[in-house]
């Protein structure tokens, strides 16, 4: 095996190897499950940089890397279909690969003191299983991004989706967490129907389900573009679903009921990254179906501006970044959207900046509320007095967040608009450029609504008045810093000499200056408000307005009405479909039978010889029957 | 070596007599201990005539018996081992062993394990030779002796908490597969009489040449009803759910694993390759009849609230993905068919092994009755149902997922069988799974999930239990991460049945 796929198999393996060791190593000691799960995060993160290295150019690429060995689907001799369960290490699954591991290690080891002690009787630590399950989404983190195989990657996929069900109903005492748990899975699977679905068009259609094999088909014309099409769109149900787009966005702001580390992993490197990073390694059979850019184009756009919006109406700090990661994921899927490859290092690029700055915010957001016991926002104030370096490290994230040159979320964000407009005014994507002209309008007023609610956090927590507070603890401290300091270096990523893989990201000069503009008169509103008592700039939205979009705009309750209690409907429907209609007939028989039953009785004696006399009578019967029906025929 | 074969037969048969003959003169320990010896003999045996048959070499049978049986009707004793039955065979014996070893700790009111055994063994031994059989004749013979046995494990031991419901689950049991088989016997003679052979290696390979269109279409229909019975296939299930509610838990797990993999086997080995036209012909309903059961038993589990009628109730949806893969007449159908039988086997017998256990620590399989947070009360039990649970929902890297992939695979792809319906059967099957999910989550999150139940402690998961249980989990996730392991094994003979190697 060369180094390469050795990086590959190491990124996945490693950590799978931790969550299978974590619970018999946590019986142990708690040291004993954070050791395993650090050394299986800082494994991955080692051979996704040593992936990442060797493939800085973008030339290397290896495939076919054997992993679980081939399924036959058919005759081996016939040569029919197969499924090849191999890994792919190349450039992308080296950089969206080290993003994982960072925010895998800063989240096993800044949990270790997060989650300390026994917990609280609703909230037992459960050491152990959490960090085993961490390593196990980990995992499969990884395994999506190496997939050489959609079957594989449906794997990864799926196990992904029990980790975040695992981990989001963590502490699953409370009813919320329950409910937040099981949403979360459901909704996924539910878009999964359809990624299962595009699977199996390309596997009849294109007839493989290898990456490779699927990319060198993609431009050749040998596969109709209606498989192409189809496939695209059935798997961006799925893609949907995992990144949190709308119409299936509604399961992420509910899954901040897992402990807050996990927000940080499910928000920033995996899960909702997960889509992107499918869109991005299918690239070409994305580019392939324009109709299915178009329908990505439409839901990003409708995605980022909504989810904007409700977050500027949040009253919890987590369910406000919860919305910013929406709005944020779908800033991504606008860059790959526009069918060229500058949309697609843009980004891509655009997932790196978020990876960082995300896990930032939440690793932040939760030592906030660990000094202030609360998650919301209305509990929370003068951070700069009462934290200064925590301050610090949340503003320098919510700056990202907001836009502001010089840090990594500006670049990106811009370098994915700059993408946008190149189709929107000149074309050359495989991007409809009226739909480009909608996107880029929408990404420039996500733009500024962006920078209002980053300004109207940073104002709600970081201003106002206080005292100092006692300091949190250091393995708590320690990643976030890391984290502000890739926030605030990131954007090095962009310039020449960075991984072949983001090189055609590149920033307009347009984009910039309207971008700053923008973030920046966001930023000055939100500021502005910090004049008045409560700091809060959402408080001046009419009142219903805010309801609505703190809500959510209630699709929840539209989702309840379409899907949840027809199913449940139809279920009270099957069930007594079962009772009174398949099984009346059956219980005619059964009469009709004690009665015959009670002929042969006398003739045996015994209750279980007269049942059984009349089995077998009515057998030789029937066989007699039917050898004179067949004798008579 | 193809004495293999009646040894891995006579073997557990033989071993029920002895136990029946003994009857109570022996301690239920020490039957028990006999009784697991030869189950494991009979395992080691198994996978001995497996190793010896090479399925994944070739289609043919590697081992074969063949002498004369009956010589007045005509009638041999043919068995043959190949890759269809191979995987059944070993599933089979394995079972066996497990639930004779549970039932060294476990015995089920009323007591007298020397009898349970021997029908558990009866069962184990008819099962193996049906799936052995190469011979019409030795096929029925073989299905009916499972019957009885089974028959008494739901009547004698079953939960004697509501005996008239016991009375009734154990007639609907005997009522329904008898007349099933009355069914098939039909069918069975039908296609004997005017093929004028039972042999089904020589009907096989004449694919239902002989044999004109109308007697395929009557053949065919008599066999695939008589066999839907024991899959079970809606509308024929309504005799499962009170079977598995009311059946000890060694029964539960025979019924889920064994028994009802007849059924499907039956209609892979006697229907496709016999009356191959007349299947074709009648594929489109047998794929609706399976996409049917898929939805209507997930829908089910979504309201129902006793544990063993829920896993009973999947079982009819996990069946339904069997049928839709043979009704396909695909490949990857069959292959998805033959994997989705073992991933079923396999899954819920773990999942009766680990509901048996909760019922019998809270005297009821009511969700409200079990109360939650089992995660926190026992929590190996706890684990070994939540895997069993997602194992249930075909969560991919997990056994039950590559039955349902293939199943759905092979449904998109089998326009020629399904005509213009094939998207759509594939597409509600897959939404099925999504179904299952959604039963699954429920169940865990009354049960696993949550804080604590009150009432009286509940012991963990015991020695014996993890011992149990344990090579169904190696299983479990085995055959999922390694998929090849059990499809490399089937696909000559999945191939050579759909007529791939004429």
């Amino acid at each position: 095996m060369s180094g390469l796929a050795a990086t590959a198999v190491l990124a996945v393996v490693a950590p799978a190897l931790a969550a299978a060791l974590g619970l018999p190593a946590g019986r142990r000691s708690k040291a004993a499950a954070v050791t395993v799960g650090v050394a299986g995060a800082l494994v991955a993160l080692v051979a996704a940089v040593a992936e990442a290295a060797l493939t800085w150019d973008g030339s290397r690429v290896r495939t076919g890397i054997p992993l679980l060995g081939t399924a036959l689907a058919g005759d081996p001799a016939a040569g029919g279909p197969a499924v090849d369960l191999a890994l792919r290490a190349d450039d992308l699954g080296g950089v969206v690969g080290v993003a994982v591991g960072v925010v895998a290690l800063a989240v096993q080891v800044y949990s270790a003191a997060y989650l300390h002690g026994p917990g609280t009787p609703d909230a037992p630590t459960r050491y152990p299983a959490y960090a085993a399950t961490v390593s196990l989404f980990t995992a499969a983190m990884m395994l999506v991004v190496h997939a050489d195989d959609l079957v594989l990657l449906l794997v990864g996929w799926e196990v992904m989706g029990l980790a975040s069900y695992l981990l989001v109903g963590h502490h699953s005492e409370r009813e919320a967490a329950r409910a937040a748990a099981v949403k979360a899975f459901l909704v996924t699977r539910v878009g999964d129907v359809g990624f299962l679905l595009g699977v199996v068009v390309l596997l009849v259609g294109a007839g493989t389900s290898s990456v490779t094999e699927l990319l060198e088909l993609a431009g050749t014309g040998q596969v109709a573009t209606s498989t192409w099409t189809a496939a695209a769109l059935l798997l961006l149900a799925g893609i949907v679903g995992k990144s949190a787009q709308f119409p299936l966005h509604t399961w992420l702001p509910d899954a901040m009921e897992g402990p807050t580390p996990v927000s940080a992993l499910i928000h920033a490197a995996t899960m909702v990254a997960a889509g992107v990073a499918v869109v991005a390694k299918l690239y070409a059979v994305f580019v392939a179906a324009p109709a299915a850019l178009v329908v990505l184009a439409a839901l990003s756009a409708v995605t980022m501006l909504g989810a904007a919006l409700a977050a500027l109406a949040q009253s919890d700090l987590k369910r406000l970044l919860a919305w910013s990661t929406v709005s944020q994921v779908a800033i991504m899927f606008a860059g790959l959207s526009a069918g060229t490859a500058e949309g697609r290092a843009s980004g891509l690029a655009h997932l790196m900046s978020h990876a960082a700055f995300k896990a930032l915010l939440f690793l932040a957001a939760g030592c906030v509320a660990h000094l202030v016991g609360s998650n919301l926002l209305r509990d929370m104030g003068a951070l700069r007095r009462t934290a200064p370096r925590l301050a610090v490290t949340l503003g320098i994230g919510l700056a990202a967040l907001a836009g502001l040159p010089p840090l990594n979320g500006f670049f990106s964000k811009e370098a994915v608009i700059t993408s946008v407009e190149d189709v929107a005014l000149h074309g050359g994507g495989a991007l409809d450029q009226q739909a480009a002209a909608v996107l880029m309008i929408a990404g420039y007023a996500t733009t500024f609504v962006t920078a209002l609610y980053a300004a109207r956090a940073a104002a709600v927590v970081l201003l106002g008045e206080g005292a100092a507070a006692h300091g949190v603890p250091r393995a708590m401290e320690w990643p976030v810093v890391a984290l502000a300091v890739l926030t605030v270096l990131g954007g090095a990523l962009l310039l020449p000499g960075g991984p072949a893989l983001l090189a055609g990201a590149r920033v307009g000069l347009v984009a910039a200056l309207v971008g700053t503009l923008l973030a920046g008169a966001g930023v000055a509103v939100g500021l502005l408000a910090a004049a008045r008592p409560d700091r809060d700039v959402a408080a001046a939205l009419p009142g219903r307005l805010a309801a609505v979009l703190h809500d959510g705009y209630r699709l929840d309750a539209v989702q309840d009405a379409a899907v949840v209690r027809p199913a449940r409907a139809l279920a009270r429907l099957v069930v007594t479909g079962d009772r009174d209609v398949v099984d009346a007939y059956v219980r005619g028989t059964a009469a009709a039978s004690t009665g015959a039953g009670g002929l042969l009785r006398r003739l045996q004696t015994g209750v279980v010889a007269g049942q059984l006399g009349w089995v077998f009578a009515g057998a030789v019967g029937g066989g007699l029957l039917a050898l004179g029906l067949a004798v008579a025929t | 070596m193809s004495g293999l074969l009646v040894a891995v037969v006579a073997l557990p048969l033989g071993a029920a007599l002895v136990l029946l003959l003994l009857g109570r003169r022996l301690p239920d320990r020490a039957a028990a201990a006999g009784a697991t010896v030869v189950a494991a003999i009979t395992l080691e045996l198994a996978v001995w005539a497996v190793l010896e048959a090479r399925p994944w070499d070739g289609a043919a049978p590697g081992l074969r018996v063949d002498v004369p049986w009956i010589p007045g009707l005509g009638a041999r004793l043919h068995l043959g081992l190949d890759g269809v039955s191979a995987p059944l065979v070993v599933l089979t014996a394995l079972l066996g062993l497990l639930v004779c070893a549970y039932t060294v700790v476990v015995v089920p009111r009323p007591g007298r394990a020397p009898a349970l055994l021997a029908c558990l063994l009866a069962v184990v031994g008819g099962a193996v030779a049906t799936f052995l059989a190469l011979d019409l004749l030795v096929f029925f013979v073989a299905f009916e002796t499972v019957l009885v046995p089974m028959w008494f494990v739901v009547a004698v031991w079953g939960d004697d908490a509501d005996v008239a419901a016991r009375r009734d689950a154990a007639y609907r049991f005997i009522l329904f597969t008898a007349l099933g088989s009355t069914v098939m016997l039909l069918g069975i003679l039908l296609v004997a009489v005017r093929a004028g052979t039972t042999d089904l290696v020589e009907l096989a390979s004449s694919r239902g040449a002989g044999l004109d269109a109308g007697t395929q279409v009557a053949a065919a229909a008599l066999l695939l009803t008589g066999l839907a019975v024991k899959v079970p296939a809606w509308p024929l299930h309504t005799w499962l759910p009170p079977a598995h509610t009311i059946a000890p838990t060694v029964g539960s797990v025979l019924l889920a694993g064994v028994l009802l993999k007849m059924g499907s086997y039956g209609i892979v080995r006697v229907a496709v390759p016999v009356v191959p036209d007349g299947v074709a012909r009648l594929a489109p309903g047998l794929a609706a009849v399976g996409v049917v059961g898929i939805l209507w038993g997930g829908l089910a589990c979504l309201v129902e609230r006793d544990l063993k009628r829920l896993v009973a109730f999947s079982s009819v949806s996990h069946m339904g993905f069997v049928l839709v893969g043979i009704a396909s007449g695909t490949q990857q159908g069959l292959q998805g068919a033959l994997f989705a039988n073992i991933a079923h086997g396999v899954i819920s017998s773990l999942l009766f092994l680990v509901v048996g256990g909760i019922k019998d620590r809270h005297h009821s399989a009511d969700l409200a009755r079990v109360g939650s947070g089992l995660r926190d009360r026992a929590p190996r039990l706890g684990w070994l149902l939540a895997l069993g649970a997602v194992a249930g929902f075909g969560l991919p890297g997990l056994a039950g997922f590559w039955g349902e992939l293939l199943a759905v695979w092979g449904a998109w792809a089998g326009r020629d069988a399904l005509g213009a319906g094939a998207p759509w059967v594939a597409a509600l099957a897959a939404l099925g799974a999504a179904l299952a999910a959604a039963y699954v989550l429920r169940v865990l999150r009354r049960v696993w999930h949550g804080p604590p139940a009150g009432g009286p402690a509940v012991p963990d998961a015991s020695a014996t239990e993890v011992a149990v249980t344990a090579p169904l989990v190696a299983l479990v996730v085995g055959l999922g991460l390694m998929p090849w392991l059990l499809l490399s094994l089937t696909a000559p003979a999945a191939a050579a049945l759909l007529g791939a190697g004429r």
